[in-house]
């Protein structure tokens, strides 16, 4: 069971909702002028994750507890009140980022609760397994205790492989590939690390649920304010590094893949850091500069400016010594990341999306030059 | 003799050969005998059919009834018939995409088939039939209800009427999982992006209290890692044997066959190396630290050590159908060939086979289909094969044989209908 403080860190789960029903407060109750204070945390939860500000530990004092549980369903209505999908991506980031900040400091039973809400239930270790932990830790009787203390803080927590599936597909890098996990008789063991982190996916999944509503908007001077206000908000952040225009490189030449992580990209979507670093290698060999390349990543809902842009130098060449290659279609498609290959794909020889670039570009001409 | 193409030569402009009117008369025959069952929810699928004589497959057919499926096989008798491993809303919309938004689901099919083994150009039609059967088996007994765990009764073994077997899976916790969810699972069994370090991290060996102590190494966390960290250390129990009792001309001959099966590359001087770091450098004081498992110690070379891990890994994973170019698995909108039909290209039937007796299962017995009513033809070719229970040795020129291997012939254009 969660206290009052655990659920108010968690508003997305199904305790936290009822509780708020069980306050009894109307959605223009929560608008109205006396509850301004729930508004403004709303607001400034909205806005952290428009900025991408770090999680901030709780400074709480009496009754600010409610405050923040309530100004999660205000800060969800006035998101799907704006309906941009860009504010969307962002805040479910944010609020993801959130969980995995509080749950780092809960106690393994807690975090395992947790987990079990969301699609991530832990099940019964192999057998085999267990018998061999057991063995290890017996003698061990000042460890044990300890264990028994802390709950199974350093035990591994066994997952379904299509929980945990469903769960990474957004995480990249070879620590979270199936092939690289315990498996045994279906279940994949994860440390408590990794295990955090597979339910923030979920949590972040979870916030983003029923977002694209767009929700009637009540006539409230108050939300409307607030709304416009962050309109503008969220422009500025696009304006501000807007992808005016791709440089040297053509659209109708990309292939498939990199059209569709670019799209990603353009969209807010968080994508996996081998699909970025494919772009980036791809965009910078058509002739992009870092700086044009660096403006596309600046939707992306885990945005930071000094770190992305350290990326991007970085792999370009701009700021180390090695400049990296694009990768090759085979790469591509064990990571992954070969969207809708197309009739040209298919061809034999076509081992890398950069030379699609280059074929496409020779159609183009000889066609042009037929044409004139 | 001249092989004719017996789908071409026609008597006729607008007559078909008589080799195709024989072939689509078995089927007619079989299908008016004989009902397809239809699979499990098969309103909710898209079918496809291919007919004999035909250019391309029809392909966005639904069926709402069983009789609906029965008298469609009765009626057209098709040379080749799928359906989707997908569940849709709507099966028949048309274009993919519009079909697509209404998807539910899809079966998670697993393709093992003779063409993609590594030699399969060198070996007779029953030799690559024995051989994908034994790699059925392991992905069958050691992936899909071993490592990943999926109920057996879910879990369906078919013989593809071709050169391969099929696996279906239908339980609800892999119906909705998507091609970059499965193209993990295809990984996992391929035993592609295998990643040493994060298998093997570094630890702290010979620690001495005393003296604070202490050297690092890898090593197989056995006692607590499943999966393919176990698989490679039995992988490489396995290979140790083998190689155990050869001689070193034959070990390297050994590996380089394992390492080009598993597309490895790799010259014959470093496998050299290898074998003589392991055999024959330290008189076998290696081989025993290899069977204990501190094989990251016996190499002085990282790439050494990491190209013997890679052929380890080659030795214990399946070569599926596709692995790279055709994904079969990953596809959720596939076509799959429907069970209980007639392969067109074999006769032979795609027919459920009991997971535990495998072994008992002979498809140019048990997939037999057609009748042995007797048929002439004129052989174009020598050719020899045992067809239930029978050892065919025949010379080109004409014969009586049954039906089922008259069709056998025709379709494999060894044989034209006299
Ligand atoms: S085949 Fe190559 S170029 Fe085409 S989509 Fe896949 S990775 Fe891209």
């Amino acid at each position: 069971m969660l206290d009052k403080n655990q659920i108010s860190r968690y508003p997305f789960l199904k305790e936290a909702k009822e509780r708020v029903r069980g306050m009894n407060l109307t959605l223009d109750d929560m608008l109205s002028p006396e509850n301004t204070i729930i508004q403004e945390r709303a607001l400034s939860r909205i806005e952290e994750a428009v900025d991408g500000k770090d999680i901030q530990p709780e400074t709480r004092g009496v009754g600010e507890v409610e405050t923040d549980l309530l100004s999660y369903p205000v800060a969800r209505f006035i998101v799907a009140s704006v309906g941009d999908k860009h504010l969307i991506k962002w805040f479910s980031h944010h609020e993801g980022e959130r969980a995995k900040f509080f749950l780092h400091r809960e106690d393994m039973d807690t975090v395992k609760d947790i987990g079990r809400e969301l699609g991530l239930p832990e099940n019964e270790g192999p057998a085999d397994m267990k018998a061999k932990e057991g063995k290890k830790r017996f003698p061990d009787v000042k460890r044990s205790l300890h264990r028994e203390r802390s709950g199974s803080e350093t035990g591994t927590i066994w997952i379904s492989f299509t929980d945990f599936l469903v769960s990474r597909k957004n995480i990249s890098g070879p620590d979270w590939n199936l092939v690289n996990q315990k498996l045994v008789g279906g279940l994949v063991g994860v440390e408590r690390k990794s295990y955090i982190r597979l339910i923030q996916e979920r949590a972040k999944e979870k916030v983003e649920e029923g977002l694209d509503g767009h929700p009637p908007i009540p006539n409230n001077i108050r939300l409307k304010e607030m709304i416009t206000s962050l309109k503008l908000k969220v422009e500025g952040r696009r304006k501000k590094y807007s992808p005016t225009e791709l440089g040297k490189m053509t659209i109708t030449r990309l292939p498939p893949c990199m059209r569709q992580i670019l799209g990603m990209s353009q969209a807010g979507e968080n994508i996996p850091h081998h699909a970025r670093f494919a772009l980036v290698t791809f965009l910078n060999a058509v002739g992009m500069s870092s700086e044009e390349i660096f403006k596309i990543f600046t939707t992306a809902p885990d945005f930071k400016e000094d770190i992305v842009r350290y990326q991007v130098e970085h792999i370009t060449g701009g700021s180390s010594a090695t400049s990296y290659h694009a990768p090759s279609c085979d790469t591509m498609k064990s990571g992954g990341v070969c969207f809708n290959p197309d009739g040209l794909c298919g061809k034999e020889w076509l081992n890398t999306p950069l030379y699609y670039y280059k074929i496409k570009g020779k159609k183009r001409s000889t066609s042009q030059e037929n044409a004139s | 003799m001249r092989l004719v193409d017996p789908h071409m030569r026609r008597s006729g402009d607008n007559e078909v050969s008589r080799e195709l009117r024989f072939m689509s008369g078995c089927f007619r025959d079989h299908y008016r005998r004989e009902h397809v069952i239809p699979p499990y929810r098969f309103t909710r699928r898209e079918w496809g059919f291919f007919p004999f004589g035909g250019k391309m497959m029809f392909r966005h057919i639904g069926f709402l009834k069983q009789e609906e499926v029965d008298s469609f096989f009765r009626e057209s008798a098709p040379m080749h018939a799928y359906y989707s491993v997908a569940y849709y809303g709507d099966p028949v919309l048309q274009p993919m995409g519009e079909k697509f938004k209404t998807w539910m689901g899809s079966d998670l099919i697993f393709d093992l088939d003779a063409d993609h083994l590594p030699e399969a150009d060198s070996m007779t039609y029953p030799e690559q039939l024995a051989e994908v059967k034994e790699e059925v088996k392991r992905l069958l007994f050691e992936f899909i209800l071993g490592d990943l765990g999926l109920p057996e009764e879910h879990t369906y073994l078919h013989f593809s009427g071709g050169r391969g077997y099929h696996v279906h899976v239908r339980s609800p916790e892999v119906m909705t999982l998507d091609s970059r969810d499965r193209r993990q699972i295809v990984d996992y069994i391929t035993g592609r992006n295998l990643d040493f370090e994060v298998l093997f991290p570094p630890k702290v060996k010979d620690y001495n209290p005393k003296y604070h102590s202490y050297k690092m190494t890898r090593n197989f966390r056995i006692r607590d890692f499943g999966g393919w960290v176990k698989r490679i250390y039995e992988g490489k129990d396995a290979l140790m044997k083998e190689l155990e009792s050869m001689e070193r001309k034959n070990q390297i001959t050994h590996l380089m066959k394992i390492a080009s099966d598993g597309k490895i590359k790799v010259g014959e001087q470093a496998l050299g190396t290898i074998v003589d770091k392991i055999f024959w450098e330290s008189k076998g004081k290696s081989a025993t630290r290899v069977n204990e498992s501190d094989i990251f110690d016996v190499f002085p070379m990282p790439h050494q050590l990491e190209t013997f891990l890679n052929i380890v890994v080659a030795f214990s994973s399946i070569h599926l159908k596709g692995e790279t170019d055709e994904p079969v698995t990953t596809d959720i909108k596939r076509l799959i060939r429907c069970p209980g039909s007639l392969h067109g290209k074999t006769g032979l039937k795609v027919i459920e086979i009991d997971k535990h007796s495998i072994d008992d299962f002979d498809p140019l017995v048990n997939a037999i289909a057609l009748s042995d009513d007797p048929v002439n033809v004129d052989v174009q070719e020598p050719f020899s094969m045992s067809m239930n229970g029978t050892d065919w040795n025949l010379e080109p020129g004409p014969v009586t044989v049954p039906k089922y291997l008259a069709y056998f012939l025709v379709a494999r254009r060894l044989a034209l209908i006299s």
